[in-house]
């Protein structure tokens, strides 16, 4: 070896160690894992707050402990430098898990959010957005659960609700509908009750405003509008008393009918179903029994949907997609006219409910 | 055994010459480049979610030229400097074989700004590009001085761990919307042939064959496997053009820049989350064939039409691509850079069917003078 | 500019060619006189002559019971009498310098007679001290033959030829090293192997240029094809076993004399993760065993990279599950991943190392003490996060699982430019490692042949017994790499000749 290649060599080291890309460990960042946006007060346009999991040391890890950071701002990424105004640790919004929104926000729109959402290369398109009936604030520092921290709770609480009766929504899913021709998305209420979160409803959007809500009794019969799904639950009343039915199995169909010139749709709903609660129902269960409960069942969906329907006409949204839907069907399709003619255009909800089991007790 | 031995400057020793069953895995890896992670958005600017149509065209089209380079080849070719000498004499083919050095040089070059502008948006903003740029091309030199034989090798391997990312597509399906590719045409036949030209753009690299060609062993065994690997390609393409169509709605893919990377965000496993990262790390592999046959090809011509050291000219190359490389940076110089090397790729596609025409004339002209 | 690069290449032809070669007989006896073991004597009895020999390399047995009684009660006058007269097998008479040379300093008894200066008379007394075959220490397998390699190469012969009794089996001996002259013997089996590659092997062990060849791993070294690689391309196995499947697949062994190993050649890389407990048990079983090998050295080299690139740089690839684990045991660590893992890996190093120059109970003990104490102290002393501790614990013992010992020791360094890499780009740096391993691997060649080969070269047929090992009967042919000369190893249709049901 020369002393010529050693010195290239040498040098080629010194080059890589400058080459490093400046960066701090794991645990040197302050990993934001749920941000909330409310209203401005003197300070600002919008006030967000963050909550920042604070790891212990190995023994104390079962508990969750958390940083509470509120700061006033005039836009979503001044947040985060105001924020950095208050940490002692650079803050990391990768791990940005729920993002939720205060009632009052959303229904003045919430578009900038999207923007910095949808643009930003760092952050998971897993994540839930959420509006809150109340304050995001207060929702985010009031802590849940000894052994969670409130973002994981959320979390938790959201994608465990997906799974049951609420439709399932992320980050993907609501710019998919936002952007989408014929397409309007929604995201899920959270309200606060005493020492708990619940979801209380859907909150339908048209171009990033809040128009209107649903309530929490409702969301089974938009979820089986929506899509196919196996689980979830839904309780009537029946005779003297409720009964509950367990779904195992739903799918939906939509299909174009009508002219091109005036359109209709038809909404097919098949639903295979189990019931295991039937309290104050005096009969035995029989086939009888059973249409008689099919029938209540459909009679149910069925004016919860057409009340759904006139409501999204009414408002001018189509969280259901059936522009989107009618847009994959249509040669040309016309925006603007469906958007014309979807107010008064004939939609029609069917469903057929089937009970095939009543539980291991007769 | 081989025919083309007999011309001066083709004769490959046999050690250093590859099996047929190889240009699958070349013309794979070289049309599968950095196109893909991102060509969605601009075939769907021109042709909406019909542009899987224009895939297939593309894909068509692109079966037709490898049928005239074989017929470019076979007839006593051997690769584009021969060709260019019988055809347009020592200077001009000398020249022409020039040009075409210089945009399979461009090409790897392209590859490269664009791999480092994926890197520094989707992982390190703050990256030193210029030291970045000189490992890289450390790298390249470092394989392609190993000769046709480690390319090939390269490919290999860059085809295969390309393969288990292709897997992935199943979870941008899972989450998709399968209605969004109901057939529907709504698109005028010459929107469509735009958006295929669009697309043709990402399938460059087959070109290269008129380079290696010489480089095959039992060459005429090899056309299967060319048209093979185009119609693998094309596969490739049409099923992720039809995943990120489940995945997006038109109008949002119209606005996301990396289509692919994006699909790979929801790739979701136990122990590892935010797939995109491995992906990108992963298409290191991809790549780098890529920008090493670009380079090796670029100075083979070099070397066929100088009668200099190849290795020179791999040098030199090496050292001239640093500083353009390092340079180069932002969205909006690299998209025009990749606009323009598009076209010009483009026409040097155009370009291959007329040679054969003129070669064709020229053999009759000289068969009859010989009469 | 690449001028200052031709001038090392100046020739220096100035050099003896050997050092052990004097120019005349006396001139040798006067050099060798200078030694205490060297003793010379005339016999003035009914036979007069000249006795010389080397007292620490002969045989004083056959000395005493042969050569000097039957020298002592017969009336002999000329060699060539006593030759036929002494009973020992191979006596032979000769003048060339050369071959008395060698001959005397391998142990041979040098008679002279006065009537004949230059001819001398050579008697076999070699004495072969030499350990007893044992059992391999560093292959140990569980079920198989337990015989390992010795230090003297007759008796390793002996070892492959009891296992392979056949005629083709040929053995070449050379003489390597200028002034150690080791007997170097390359093994093959005429008909199986393939002759460019046997003189391959043997053209390149005749151009070694070095004065001391101690070991095999010497050859190794100097044959190699690119002695600038960690990646050893000649297999070195102690296994007498393992060289005879070697060498009925058709590759060539080099046995070095003084040296416990044998190299096979041409080799693959995946050879190296290959044991022979693999060809021992069923083909699933074997499989398995090789893939969980393969795996393990994967997770060796990559894991502590990957926790230093994704704790560095892409901490959002960590699950919230996870997350928590990783962040609370490395929340009071004072030193960034990099530092923290280099520590951790130098100490495991440093414990294998030392482990390995301690006598064997001592150095067990020492890894464990050293293991335990020194890991469970730096946790608590908060110099390393437990998570780490666990990883580098495992690729360490992973490292352990390679079936050949010179590939565990490029494992031991190649993970370092990996760490390298992760540090300065994370995942994308790992990648840029990878590759030029595998760039490296393309190019590397072992005796002239493809050394990353089933991969590339693709041969499908040689991945039969590769990453898995296929059962016997469709281990019809000998691997393409050797291109033996006689690729079938058994008759295809007599092996695949099915029966009916209750035929």
């Amino acid at each position: 070896m020369n002393i010529k290649w050693k010195f290239f060599v040498l040098l080629c080291i010194l080059l890589l160690s400058a080459g490093c890309v400046p960066s701090k460990s794991v645990e040197e960042n302050a990993i934001v894992q749920i941000s909330g946006y409310d209203r401005g007060g003197d300070g600002g346009r919008i006030k967000g707050t963050v909550s920042i999991p604070q790891y212990g040391k190995s023994e104390k890890k079962t508990a969750a402990s958390e940083l509470y950071l509120t700061v006033d701002a005039n836009s979503i990424k001044d947040v985060e430098k105001e924020i950095q105004k208050q940490s002692s640790k650079p803050i990391s919004i990768g791990k940005l898990a729920v993002t939720l929104y205060s009632m009052e926000l959303a229904e003045e729109g919430i578009s900038d959010v999207i923007d910095v959402l949808s643009r930003d290369a760092r952050l998971s398109r897993n994540m839930y957005l959420g509006v809150v009936d109340g304050q995001t604030q207060d929702l985010i520092e009031n802590g849940y659960t000894q052994d969670e921290t409130t973002s994981k709770h959320l979390q938790g609480l959201i994608e465990n609700n997906i799974h049951h009766n609420f439709p399932s929504t992320s980050l993907h899913e609501f710019l998919y509908a936002y952007y989408a021709i014929g397409m309007d998305p929604y995201l899920p209420i959270l309200a606060q009750k005493e020492s708990f979160v619940e979801i209380s409803g859907i909150g339908f959007f048209k171009k990033g405003k809040l128009v209107t809500t649903l309530s929490d009794a409702k969301v089974f019969t938009f979820k089986m509008m929506k899509e196919n799904f196996t689980r979830g639950m839904q309780d009537l009343p029946f005779q003297e008393g409720t009964i509950m039915l367990d779904n195992i199995g739903s799918t939906v169909d939509y299909k174009l009918t009508g002219t091109n010139e005036n359109p209709g749709l038809e909404i097919n709903v098949k639903l295979k179903s189990e019931v295991n609660e039937m309290v104050g129902v005096e009969e035995k269960p029989s086939p009888q029994l059973a249409e008689e409960m099919e029938d209540a069942f459909v009679d149910y969906f069925k004016t919860n949907a057409d009340e759904m329907i006139e409501l999204f006409k009414k408002e001018g949204i189509d969280p259901l997609g059936l522009g989107h839907f009618a847009k994959t069907r249509t040669r040309h399709f016309d925006e603007k006219r469906w958007e014309d003619l979807y107010p008064d255009m004939d939609i029609q909800f069917d469903v057929d409910v089937e009970i095939t089991e009543y539980g291991i007790f007769s | 055994m081989n025919k083309l031995n007999e011309i001066e400057g083709l004769n490959i020793s046999e050690n250093y010459l590859v099996s047929p069953f190889y240009v699958f895995f070349i013309i794979c890896t070289m049309q599968v480049g950095i196109g893909i992670l991102g060509f969605e958005r601009y075939l769907v600017e021109t042709a909406g979610f019909d542009a899987w149509i224009s895939v297939l065209v593309a894909g068509g089209f692109l079966q037709v030229l490898v049928w005239v380079m074989y017929r470019l080849l076979q007839n006593g070719g051997g690769d584009i400097v021969h060709i260019h000498k019988q055809v347009f004499g020592k200077y001009i083919g000398g020249f022409l074989s020039l040009l075409f050095a210089i945009y399979a040089l461009l090409l790897a070059f392209d590859v490269m700004i664009t791999f480092i502008e994926v890197i520094k948006v989707w992982m390190f903003p703050g990256l030193q590009v210029w030291i970045f740029a000189f490992v890289m091309i450390g790298l390249v030199y470092y394989i392609v001085s190993g000769g046709f034989r480690v390319l090939t090798g390269i490919a290999l391997i860059s085809i295969v761990i390309g393969l288990p990312i292709l897997l992935l597509k199943f979870f941008p399906i899972q989450a998709g919307h399968t209605m969004n590719i109901y057939p529907n045409i709504e698109h005028s036949p010459m929107q469509i042939m735009a958006a295929a030209k669009q697309s043709a753009l990402s399938f460059l690299g087959l070109e290269f064959l008129l380079i290696f060609y010489p480089f095959i062993k039992d060459p005429h065994k090899s056309k299967k496997w060319a048209h093979f690997a185009v119609f693998y390609t094309t596969m490739l393409y049409f099923i992720s053009v039809l995943v990120t169509f489940v995945y997006f709605s038109e109008e949002q893919l119209k606005q996301v820049v990396w289509g692919t990377i994006s699909t790979w965000k929801i790739v979701e496993f136990p122990f590892i989350e935010r797939f995109e990262y491995v992906g990108i790390a992963m298409w290191l592999y991809v790549i780098l064939p890529n920008v090493c046959i670009g380079i090796w090809g670029a100075t083979r011509v070099m070397k066929r039409v100088f009668p200099v050291k190849q290795i020179h000219f791999l040098r030199f190359t090496c050292i001239s691509l640093f500083f353009p490389v390092a340079l180069v940076a932002g969205r909006d110089p690299i998209n025009a850079i990749n606009n323009f090397i598009g076209t010009v790729g483009f026409y040097v596609l155009l370009y291959i069917p007329v040679l054969l025409l003129l070669k064709t004339i020229t053999d009759k002209v000289r068969k009859r003078h010989e009469h | 500019m690449w001028k200052w690069m031709r001038k090392n290449k100046k020739k220096q032809g100035d050099q003896k060619p050997s050092y052990n070669e004097s120019d005349t007989l006396p001139e040798f006896i006067e050099v060798l006189g200078k030694s205490e073991d060297f003793i010379q004597f005339e016999l003035d009895g009914t036979t007069r002559c000249t006795v010389s020999y080397l007292k620490t390399m002969s045989d004083s047995k056959i000395l005493n019971r042969s050569v000097l009684t039957t020298l002592n009660s017969h009336d002999l006058h000329s060699l060539k009498e006593i030759k036929e007269t002494i009973p020992v097998e191979n006596v032979l008479i000769t003048d060339d310098l050369k071959v008395i040379q060698t001959k005397v300093m391998f142990g041979y008894i040098m008679i002279q007679v006065k009537s004949s200066v230059d001819k001398v008379l050579l008697v076999p007394a070699v004495s072969l001290e030499s350990r007893d075959v044992g059992i391999p220490e560093v292959e140990f397998s569980v079920v198989g033959p337990k015989e390992a390699f010795v230090e003297t190469i007759n008796t390793n012969i002996n070892l492959i030829r009891k296992r392979l009794p056949l005629p083709q089996l040929t053995v070449k001996e050379l003489q390597v090293g200028k002034m150690t002259s080791t007997r170097t013997a390359v093994i093959y089996i005429d008909g199986v192997a393939d002759k460019d590659n046997v003189d391959t092997v043997t053209q390149r062990l005749q151009d070694i240029e070095y004065d001391q060849l101690v070991d095999s791993s010497f050859i190794t070294q100097m044959i190699a094809d690119n002695s600038n690689s960690p990646f050893p391309q000649l297999l070195d196995t102690e296994r007498p076993d393992r060289v005879v499947s070697n060498l009925a697949e058709g590759k060539i062994a080099i046995l070095v004399d003084g040296s416990p190993h044998a190299l096979t050649c041409p080799t693959t890389v995946v050879e190296f993760f290959g044991a022979s407990d693999d060809y021992y048990l069923t083909w699933h079983l074997a499989s398995v065993f090789r893939l969980i090998r393969l795996f393990a050295v994967i997770f060796s080299v990559l894991s502590t990279p990957l926790y230093v690139a994704v704790l560095t740089y892409h901490f959002e690839m960590i699950p919230p599950e996870l997350m928590a684990t990783i962040v609370s045991s490395r929340s009071d660590i004072p030193f960034p991943p990099i530092l923290e893992v280099i520590i951790l890996e130098l100490t495991i190093e440093l414990l294998r190392e030392a482990g390995a120059r301690l006598p064997t109970k001592i150095g067990q003990t020492i890894g464990i003490v050293g293991g335990i104490v020194i890991g469970t102290a730096a946790v608590d002393a908060g110099l390393t996060s437990n998570v780490l501790l666990i990883i580098v614990a495992l690729s360490a013992l992973a490292s352990f699982t390679t079936p050949v010992y010179q590939i565990g020791n490029t494992i031991r360094l190649i993970r370092f430019p990996f760490l390298m890499g992760a540090q300065l780009w994370g995942l994308v740096g790992v990648s840029m490692c990878m590759v030029f391993y595998i760039g490296h691997l393309i190019k590397l060649q072992s005796i002239g042949r493809p050394f990353f080969e089933p991969l590339y070269p693709l041969r499908f047929k040689d991945l039969k017994d590769a990453f898995i090992r296929l059962p016997f009967p469709k281990q019809v042919e000998r691997p393409v790499l050797m291109r033996s000369e006689d690729p079938i190893r058994m008759n295809k249709d007599r092996v695949k000749a099915k029966r009916d049901i209750d035929e």
